[in-house]
């Protein structure tokens, strides 16, 4: 191939041209290949079998099976606050104008005087509760208490309930049935769903050398929103859910983590996880509802409700969580990476307090007391993807949204509940040469 | 060898690549293969020239990657013939060569570099990069006419260096 001048020129130019590399760097990601390599190895070996052993410490350390059982005493407030202010009724679904109110005001009184007797008479005086962070639940006097008097219950298809000189025809039979089933239940499952927003902030170290094997680790901290959204897969739960508000607080956590990059594009990541979730109980609840009693016959009654909780307080639920999953970087362009990451999140619930409201809106203050460290231990499957943006050698960004199914089991009073949360965090991370 | 050769090869993949980040990585990948690969060397030919095929090879699989990388279709403007003679390269540092060099397009900074600077045939380039040798004619006759608009624009954009071209080749 003939070349001209100027062509001539630039390949002797470009023969000659000897840029200098960033020869630091060079050797660095080279010295894998280099003798002392296996006296590395097993510097870094070391380092890992500390990280673990000082996880395996913290979690001993924080396992509720290590921290002193306590019985609480069963505080019964709702008793006190639960007021009926008012009641109409219709008796057999036929209507008395004028006077209604009179009868109304009577029965009204007496089904509170005698629900309060029944209450007393099936409340406990201790309540051990093993560990739970919101949820809502029957406890074994409510149970005996519905079945005791179900033989009284005569319920009405249809009931006309006076609202301001106004009818309002409501068919009742749907929310009888569903107490009936939550009475009748003895292993309740409720499925709460809850998502979680949750960016954390990560700083992660970048490889010596994407090509070669090489440890990885990052640490995080992390603040979000729990949104608990209850979406019940029985039909129980919704008698208190849609009655019931509560909200969390901001979530937060630390996140270490340690990860071994192999064969190029696949990597092994553990760690350990500690989670704070808060979920708030509103002090005040205000609510009027129409409903049947089903202590009663065929009585239905309009109730306005005002429960005034003193100071609930805060649901408090902490986890620490240990994943082991595994990893693909799928897509590597110059400044992009995108890897697919699959594996399984031990969570172990350390240490729970709160209160739980049941079915009555009755309050049961509780914290860890299960005593069975292996009754706190859930799963989570997780799946996440993680989108690196590598803005130079040193610095890079990336975007790490991690979908995880939780699932608990757990006994409460006698009763099996079952959990289930779907959780979504978003970490934004640093990656830096450190 | 790293110390020996680094720069050899980091000029090679960075004429191939023209990105500084992009030619440490295969500089280092280089090496690698090197490492793997040095029972294989013959010592038939040169230590150099070995090497030097084996970061031109890397930087071309590097190039595969890339999802830009065979536009070979991209329109050309045509420019004056008879220009090219006008042009005095010696002026041009090496820095100045690269510079060029990077804002050729990929397909055509290979072709460029494999026939001008690497010295390939037509029949190599084409079974390198899997292409007809007609093909590969096509292309670096593009790639000069690019070059040489490059430097058109160079020149007009940079009035020292243009006066500096004017005074000599007056």
């Amino acid at each position: 191939m003939e070349l001209n001048n100027h062509e001539q020129i630039i390949k002797e130019k470009m023969q000659s041209f000897r840029p200098e590399p960033d020869k630091d760097a060079l050797w660095e990601s080279l010295s894998q290949y280099v003798p002392q390599e296996p006296q590395k190895k097993k510097k870094r070996l070391w380092f890992f079998l500390v990280f673990l052993s000082l996880t395996g410490l913290v979690v001993l350390l924080l396992m509720p099976g290590n921290q002193k059982n306590e019985k609480i005493p069963f505080k019964n407030k709702s008793n006190n606050t639960g007021t009926i202010n008012e009641t109409k009724k219709i008796v057999d679904g036929k209507i008395n104008k004028g006077i209604a109110e009179t009868k109304i005001e009577t029965i009204g009184i007496n089904a509170k005087t005698e629900m309060q007797k029944k209450a007393k008479k099936y409340s406990h005086s201790t309540i051990e509760i093993s560990k739970n962070p919101i949820v809502f639940a029957l406890n074994k006097a409510n149970q005996e208490e519905n079945n005791a008097s179900k033989s009284h219950e005569q319920f009405v298809e249809k009931s006309i309930v006076l609202n301001n000189h106004s009818q309002i025809e409501m068919t009742k039979r749907e929310s009888i049935n569903t107490l009936e089933n939550l009475s009748n239940k003895l292993n309740l499952l409720y499925t709460n769903e809850v998502v979680s927003l949750n960016p954390t902030i990560t700083i992660e170290n970048f490889p010596k050398n994407k090509y070669l094997n090489y440890f990885a680790w990052n640490v995080g901290v992390g603040i979000g929103k729990v949104d608990h959204s209850y979406d019940p897969g029985n039909t129980g739960s919704e008698v208190f859910t849609k009655y019931f508000e509560s909200d969390t607080k901001p979530s937060w956590n630390i996140d270490i983590g340690m990860s071994y990059h192999f064969a190029k594009r696949v990597y092994i990541c553990s760690g350990i996880q500690f989670e704070q979730l808060v979920t708030r109980l509103h002090p005040k609840w205000d609510r009027i509802r129409d409903e049947q009693n089903p202590y009663y016959n065929g009585l239905t009654q309009r109730v306005q409700s005002k429960l005034e909780y003193e100071a609930i307080g805060h649901n408090y639920q902490n986890v620490l969580d240990i994943p082991l999953s595994i990893g693909l970087r799928t897509v590597e362009t110059r400044v992009l990476s995108l890897s697919l990451e699959a594996g399984y999140v031990l969570n172990i619930f350390t240490y729970s307090k709160g209160v739980i409201v049941d079915e009555k809106f009755k309050l049961h203050y509780y914290t860890n007391t299960s005593g069975n460290p292996y009754g706190n231990f859930g799963g989570a499957w997780l799946l996440s993807a993680k989108l690196d943006y590598k803005i130079n050698d040193n610095v890079g960004f990336y975007l790490n949204p991690v979908f995880s199914k939780r699932s608990i089991n757990y006994e409460f009073s006698g009763y099996k509940f079952k959990e289930k949360y779907s959780n979504f965090d978003i970490k934004v991370g640093i990656r830096c040469k450190i | 060898m790293v110390d020996t050769y680094a720069s050899k090869l980091y000029g090679i993949c960075l004429r191939y690549l023209g990105d500084e980040f992009e030619a440490n990585d295969v500089l280092q990948e280089c090496f690698i293969k090197i490492f793997k690969n040095i029972s294989l060397y013959e010592h038939t030919g040169s230590f150099e020239g070995w090497i030097s095929r084996i970061a031109v090879n890397t930087s071309l699989m590097a190039l595969r990657k890339r999802k830009n990388r065979m536009r070979f279709l991209e329109p050309l403007k045509e420019i004056e013939n008879g220009f090219i003679d006008s042009i005095v390269e010696s002026d041009l540092n090496e820095m100045e060569i690269l510079s060029m060099l990077k804002k050729l397009p990929d397909h055509y900074r290979v072709i460029f570099n494999l026939a001008i600077i690497e010295g390939y045939s037509h029949s190599e380039i084409a079974e390198k990069l899997d292409i007809p040798e007609s093909t590969s004619r096509t292309k670096l006759t593009r790639a000069r006419k690019k070059m040489q608009e490059i430097y058109i624009k160079e020149m007009k954009t940079n009035p020292i260096d243009l006066k500096k071209e004017i005074k000599r080749t007056t």
